[in-house]
């Protein structure tokens, strides 16, 4: 029983020890941190090709997962994804016209997404998702899967063709 | 103390001493293998991941004014990436994205008006690059004009069909005392529906001012003068002279067989204008 009082005693001045040294150590501490802004484009690959194809006919890209394009603002405002080719496949001068060169795809998110039947390049650039008001507000990240066809025209000339294909992330 | 890892020993590796420390070593290998190739879903080995801080950028300038801002762009990838960057213009496509242009083309641009301190820079793995830019309306400007300035990933030397991408932020530039904001309802009409059909709502504006104008729209809907139903529409943006469409589609079934009213409220600064049109769903 007395060595439970002693205890108890020197648990207590324990306790007022450390209350009046957490007193004596109190100050304020000034912290700052700064968060930058988050609006960003990830694409997963740099490259992709349709390996051989004959003249007439239709080919997948032979990458068959397809590449994988994130978007994510913080910004609270709709954004936009849009994918578009700087130019007509080419090789030397002669070229694949864009209507032969179409994508498609699938995405994750909830806004409205543009490629679910095959959408060709002929007319410029192309709208391929449109953020939902959720996603805007939260800065969700949505991935969104891209495939690519094409179509060589009976009278297309021997060559290797290529061109760049561009996503664009705006407001 | 166990390794969580240990949960995959076979009976067979327990006895021997000598394979439990061969299969725990190579379950660490393959763990960490697996959280690499985990992380690498997320991260691209290749390919570009690049991140600005300011999707917009909404200035006012005097005319004759200067005035400096800066974007901080940071490589969120695991590559090196040679970035560009330059100015473009834009306009408004029926479905509310932008359709880019050459910088100068457009009659709202300031895309020449901006100047970018660093135009091409490297950017390694999560580094960051802070960049000025500078913008100086001319003496006689007046009203709005936008740009976009975008930051490219420069396609290195590959084997197919190159893949990059670009990321921009909206410039979005007002003359100080030379500002007229107007917008005007064109119409607003409410497709007849019969019930359990979907019902859809257009409204159409038009932007008869000098100004950019931004309008939040809202769809109320009455039924015996009393509300049943609001709805927050998505905005409806436009540059001077612009014409542009709102739609909602609207499938409740609070919506049933009788007579409504629909109220369109459009609301951009500190000005709301209104419109109403009724409607009535059948049974079928």
């Amino acid at each position: 029983m007395k060595k439970l009082m002693i205890f108890l005693l020197l648990l207590l001045l324990s306790l007022l020890a450390y209350g009046a040294c957490a007193d004596e150590a109190t100050g304020n501490i000034t912290a700052s941190v700064n968060v930058s802004g988050s609006f960003f484009l990830i694409v997963n690959s740099d490259s992709f090709d349709f390996a051989s194809l004959m003249p007439g006919q239709t080919g997948e890209m032979s990458r068959t997962e397809g590449i994988t394009v994130t978007g994510s603002s913080a910004g609270g405002d709709p954004w936009y994804l849009k994918v578009a080719v700087v130019s007509a496949l080419s090789s030397g001068s002669d070229f694949i016209p864009n209507e032969n060169f179409t994508w498609n795809g699938t995405s994750e998110g909830k806004g409205s997404w543009y490629g679910s039947v095959d959408r060709s390049f002929a007319g410029g650039s192309n709208t391929a998702y449109i953020s939902s008001r959720d996603e805007s507000a939260s800065g969700a990240k949505v991935a969104s899967k891209f495939n690519f066809r094409l179509t060589v025209p009976e009278d297309t000339k021997p060559g290797s063709y290529t061109t760049t294909v561009m996503f664009t992330l705006t407001e | 103390m166990k390794s969580p890892i240990t949960i995959f020993q076979s009976p067979n590796n327990i006895k021997n001493s000598n394979h439990k420390y061969r299969f725990d070593h190579c379950c660490l290998v393959i763990g960490i293998c697996l959280v690499i190739g985990a992380w690498s879903l997320v991260i691209p080995a290749f390919g570009l991941a690049i991140n600005i801080d300011q999707p917009s950028i909404r200035i006012t300038l005097k005319p004759g004014e200067t005035k400096t801002g800066a974007l901080t762009v940071l490589n969120i990838g695991s590559t090196n990436l040679k970035i560009k960057a330059y100015t473009e213009d834009w306009k408004y496509a029926p479905d509310g994205s932008k359709d880019f242009m050459k910088a100068g083309s457009s009659v709202y641009s300031c895309s020449n008006w901006i100047s970018l301190e660093a135009q091409a820079f490297d950017l390694g793995p999560r580094d960051t690059k802070t960049v000025t830019y500078k913008i100086t309306a001319p003496k006689n400007a007046s009203g709005s004009h936008v740009s976009v300035i975008f930051f490219e990933a420069v396609v290195g030397t590959v084997e197919g069909i190159a893949v990059t991408g670009r990321i921009g932020s909206i410039m979005y530039q007002d003359t100080e005392g030379y500002i007229k904001k107007e917008a005007q309802i064109k119409s607003f009409t409410v497709t007849p529906s019969v019930e359990g059909q979907p019902v859809a709502f257009d409204v159409f504006l038009v932007n008869k001012g000098n100004s950019y104008v931004s309008t939040r729209p809202k769809l109320t809907i009455f039924k015996d003068d009393k509300e049943i139903m609001k709805k927050d529409m998505n905005p409806i943006n436009m540059l001077p002279g612009d014409d542009a469409e709102g739609k909602v589609v609207l499938n409740s079934p609070m919506l049933k067989e009788g007579s409504y009213k629909a109220q369109i409220d459009i609301s951009y600064e500190d000005k709301t204008l209104q419109s109403k049109s009724d409607f009535s769903i059948k049974k079928i």
